[in-house]
């Protein structure tokens, strides 16, 4: 089943300009629309060589930013057992 | 002569079989006169006769916003904002774009619902500054453990203020009585204040907000322009996340009154 999902409508400037909830069956109405599916992208955020970033920071989704955490914290205790 | 044929043609009545739409729609047939078609999804919508019709639009709810590190439970998203226009003319054979705004993702505002050519839109949800709610349609809840406002009313505010809402009623077509759309989203609980309970969303889709033992906000459902739920905040600063809003809604239906 073609079930919903939120799209952002990107502006000839490359800003998010609206998010939308579409299906994909006719998402050829807005040929400006991009899949954002889970990834928490607001209006006024810029869509560039495939990313969406916000303030020069590429917005990551829930379990890509936990993934990131979590090597920050191995990459701590790396240098804080070297130090030990 | 023409216009006297364009009037006849619209006073003849307006079926399901006379139009197209490329996304997902109801139509509801209230009585053997009244009609009403609600869009889901954005889509084009080309009406096979001309026919005069009411408009109303719910923008898409705000995101949640998550607990904050402080203690403090994220204020609740804002409920789209919501617009009726009556007596509109749609031409035949005319493709007219109808814009459902998303819900906002946790932290995020919502997206515009809208119809094409006929300029009319309805903006989303703002969301929330955290701890203080979201404004929109019915304000979010302020942190924390405030209740998302309803029906066009402000946020609870609590620790902190709730959002602020349109202040006009978000009940459909304006009509007391219909369904109600784009309640404000709960706050979620905050540890500091020892307020554990996530505050209740509005009613109108407003979903509830996070327990204080950062739990996740509630995430509002789709088609009823209501605001997430704040995240709650734990006292060792472990915070949950912000819902989701819920998508906007765009319904026409047969001149009435």
């Amino acid at each position: 089943m073609d079930e919903p999902m939120n799209y952002a409508l990107i502006g000839e400037d490359g800003v998010v300009s609206n998010t939308i909830w579409l299906c994909s069956a006719n998402r050829g109405d807005f040929p400006n629309a991009v899949c954002v599916a889970n990834r928490p992208v607001a209006i006024g955020d810029e869509y560039a060589g495939g990313a969406f970033t916000r303030v020069g920071e590429v917005v990551l989704t829930y379990p890509e930013q936990i993934a990131l955490l979590n090597e920050r914290i191995l990459e701590l205790e790396a240098l804080l057992s070297n130090n030990a | 002569m023409r216009l006297i044929r364009k009037a006849l043609m619209v006073m003849g009545g307006f079926t399901s079989t006379d139009f197209t739409y490329t996304g997902t729609y109801v139509w509801v047939q209230d009585t053997s006169s009244n009609w009403r078609l609600k869009f889901l999804t954005s889509g084009t919508f080309t009406p096979l006769k001309p026919v005069v019709v009411d408009a109303f639009l719910v923008g898409g709810g705000a995101g949640g916003r998550d607990g904050a590190a402080n203690l403090r439970g994220g204020g609740g998203g804002g409920g789209g904002r919501t617009m009726t226009a009556l007596s509109q003319m749609l031409s035949a054979n005319t493709a007219y774009s109808v814009v459902i705004g998303a819900g906002g993702a946790r932290n995020a505002s919502g997206g515009t619902s809208s119809l094409s050519l006929l300029n009319l839109s309805a903006a989303g949800g703002t969301a929330a500054t955290n701890p203080v709610g979201g404004a929109g349609g019915s304000g979010g809840g302020g942190g924390d453990s405030g209740a998302g406002g309803s029906d066009g009313s402000n946020g609870a505010s609590s620790n902190f203020a709730g959002g602020a809402g349109q202040g006009s009623t978000t009940r459909e077509f304006a009509e007391a009585g219909a369904t109600l759309y784009a309640g404000g989203g709960g706050a979620g609980g905050g540890q500091y204040s020892y307020q554990g309970a996530g505050g209740i969303g509005g009613a109108g889709g407003g979903a509830n907000g996070g327990a204080a033992a950062a739990g996740t906000g509630g995430s509002a459902s789709a088609n009823t322009g209501g605001g997430g739920g704040g995240g709650g905040s734990d006292d060792d600063s472990t915070t949950g996340a912000g819902g989701g809003g819920g998508s906007g809604i765009l319904i026409i239906r047969n001149k009435r009154n």
